[in-house]
């Protein structure tokens, strides 16, 4: 199981802090078989800065932008989005209007996880 | 006198084992971890006493061999690379801190002691003081960044690290041992006031005007709270602007930043294409200490005021990160948590080569300087790795350039080489005077200079130096390249 940076040279921020996230986490096997078994792309928005996830089973791509098609799409301002990565509970700031959420919910919250910091 | 007659006379004066002349150890000494060319040392000696010192420089004098003091030889101006066939004296062996005084706070040190030494010496006392570091590794040394007018973590507060010394113990290029400051008088080393600073004659010399044996250097009280936290700003102006406004409070010990670049270096990216428009492009640092918990709380209330005011005329500014939030985010991070700090990923890369323009300028310019020379350097093939401070309270500031180069690849080097051509022209433009600067940034700034400074820099080199074997070259002293200028300039 890899995480994969697409053109690493030009990646964002935000692809990196991915990276190193799921990277860590995926040493927990629960979670590298839950990533195993997931298709498809997420795309995600913290500030202005846009990445793509792309779950291919043996690999997570991380992509700069955003790419179509995708299951499920989170965007928060980078400080939101920060904390939630940091495993804040992604409802309370979902609630207030602070972070945007779309596409295949219940898909998303099952990945929401894989990108938070344990 | 011939290299063996040198060599008899340096073990007369220190033993065979401490003077060395084999092929590895005077390859070691011959090169830097910048583009500056190497030379070959005839000789390579440890001395571990000022009356050893002084009997090598006295030795040199007669056999007219150029001398080299050298510490761990980190600086990025090619000062410690020697003449050839010439003598490096490694200080190393001179490493111990001789006295810290907690009333007057300072500590007395041999050029040896390095900051980690230092570091390990005021802990395992139980001293309840501190001393500023800067940002390169813990083997360097803490007088060899004093006598250059280097900084550290408190230099906003205090100004560059020569500021902070008290007095010094030297050895004249012609073998004389002196002191300057209020160690000339008192038993104390308490101050450099009020005497005639004489102190000055070792600052920015570059070892052109002696060795010095022993120093003074300030240390301050250890505060009980600490934090250091990460504030990022989506362009230089905003940046900048808010960094002169937190200079304005006299609450921080360090306010700096980093461009995005670093950010990249540590998501171990190491050569890092040009930055996503939508990323932050400054990484904006501010250190704060108090006694207790209600001060840190208060200092940390009025940097979020100064912030949301910046938000309020339109300033896209993200929430302050503490380090220890960015560690649980990038483990790396923790290279900025505590000092001395080794910034491994700058220095350990291919080819290991590292360069800079290093510089001491306006405020008010930094950000037309980051902005001008962050197209130099994309220009060149180098992503921008810059390092800005504001310097004792904001009354100037710190602009430094960072290259990291392949030292192996002959033509990666010419490239550092003329990025850096490059940059010094741009800040000497704007006003910025590189600091640590090399032979070829003082060939640059030459025509600049006042005429009167000039002369009675190599007036006092000559007097002090009449052999002239202290480090030649550096800062173009004594060479025919100078003295043509000052006669074509008569």
């Amino acid at each position: 199981m890899e995480v994969v940076l697409e053109k690493p040279e030009s990646m964002n921020l935000l692809g990196l802090i991915l990276k190193m996230i799921i990277e860590r986490n995926l040493k927990q096997g629960m979670m590298a078989d839950l990533v195993a078994n997931t298709r498809g792309n997420l795309r995600l928005g913290a500030g202005q800065m846009k990445a793509t996830l792309k779950f291919e089973g043996e690999r997570v791509v991380v992509a700069r932008d955003w790419l179509i098609p995708a299951r499920a799409k989170v965007a928060a301002s980078l400080d939101t989005f920060l904390a939630i990565g940091l495993g804040k509970n992604p409802v309370i700031p979902f609630l207030l209007g602070k972070i945007s959420l779309g596409g295949n919910l219940l898909w998303l919250l099952k990945l929401m996880p894989v990108f938070q910091v344990k | 006198m011939n290299a063996d007659e040198i060599k008899k006379r340096l073990v007369a004066i220190l033993g065979p084992e401490r003077v060395n002349t084999d092929d590895a150890t005077l390859e070691k000494y011959s090169k830097d971890m910048t583009e500056a060319p190497e030379a070959r040392p005839g000789f390579v000696v440890f001395p571990q006493t000022t009356e050893e010192v002084a009997a090598i420089v006295k030795l040199a004098n007669e056999a007219k061999l150029p001398l080299t003091p050298r510490v761990a030889g980190t600086n990025l101006g090619g000062l410690t690379i020697p003449s050839p066939g010439g003598c490096v004296i490694d200080l190393t062996q001179m490493n111990r801190v001789l006295e810290v005084n907690p009333s007057e706070r300072y500590a007395i040190i041999e050029p040896g002691v390095t900051f980690e030494g230092i570091k390990k010496h005021l802990d395992e006392n139980r001293y309840d003081l501190v001393i500023g570091y800067p940002l390169s590794p813990p083997w360097t040394s803490v007088v060899a960044n004093c006598l250059l007018d280097g900084l550290g973590n408190l230099s906003f507060r205090y100004g560059t690290m020569a500021e902070w010394i008290n007095g010094i113990e030297a050895v004249l290029p012609t073998g004389e041992v002196i002191r300057a400051g209020s160690c000339a008088l008192s038993p104390l080393w308490f101050n450099r006031a009020p005497m005639p600073d004489l102190v000055g004659l070792f600052v920015s010399w570059q070892g052109t005007t002696g060795i010095v044996t022993k120093m003074a250097v300030q240390l301050w009280p250890r505060r009980a709270e600490r934090l250091r936290t990460f504030i990022m700003f989506y362009t230089w102006k905003e940046a900048f602007e808010m960094l002169a406004r937190f200079a304005r409070y006299n609450i921080y010990d360090d306010i700096g930043g980093l461009s995005w670049v670093t950010s990249k270096l540590l998501f171990k990216i190491e050569k890092p294409g040009p930055k996503d428009p939508n990323e932050p492009i400054f990484f904006l640092y501010l250190d704060i200490s108090a006694e207790d918990k209600e001060e840190l709380n208060l200092k940390i209330k009025m940097m979020n005021r100064e912030l949301e005011r910046g938000r309020d005329q339109g300033m896209q500014i993200e929430s302050p990160m503490d380090v220890k939030t960015l560690t649980s985010i990038n483990p790396d991070f923790d290279k900025f948590a505590e000092f001395p700090t080794y910034l491994d990923f700058l220095i350990e890369t291919k080819g290991r080569g590292l360069t800079w323009v290093g510089t001491y300028g306006p405020v008010n310019r930094l950000a037309e300087g980051a902005e001008k020379c962050e197209k130099i350097m994309w220009a060149h093939g180098f992503p921008p790795t810059l390092v800005i401070r504001p310097m004792k309270g904001g009354h100037y500031a710190v602009l430094r350039c960072i290259t990291i180069f392949d030292r192996s690849d002959p033509e990666d080097r010419k490239r550092a080489a003329a990025v850096n051509a490059a940059l010094c022209d741009q800040v000497l433009e704007l006003g910025y005077i590189p600091y640590k600067a090399p032979a070829w940034a003082v060939r640059k700034f030459l025509p600049r200079l006042d005429q009167g400074y000039l002369h009675t820099l190599q007036r006092i080199k000559d007097l002090l130096d009449p052999n002239g074997i202290m480090n030649p070259g550096k800062w173009l002293l004594g060479t025919e390249e100078l003295k043509q200028a000052l006669k074509t300039r008569e």
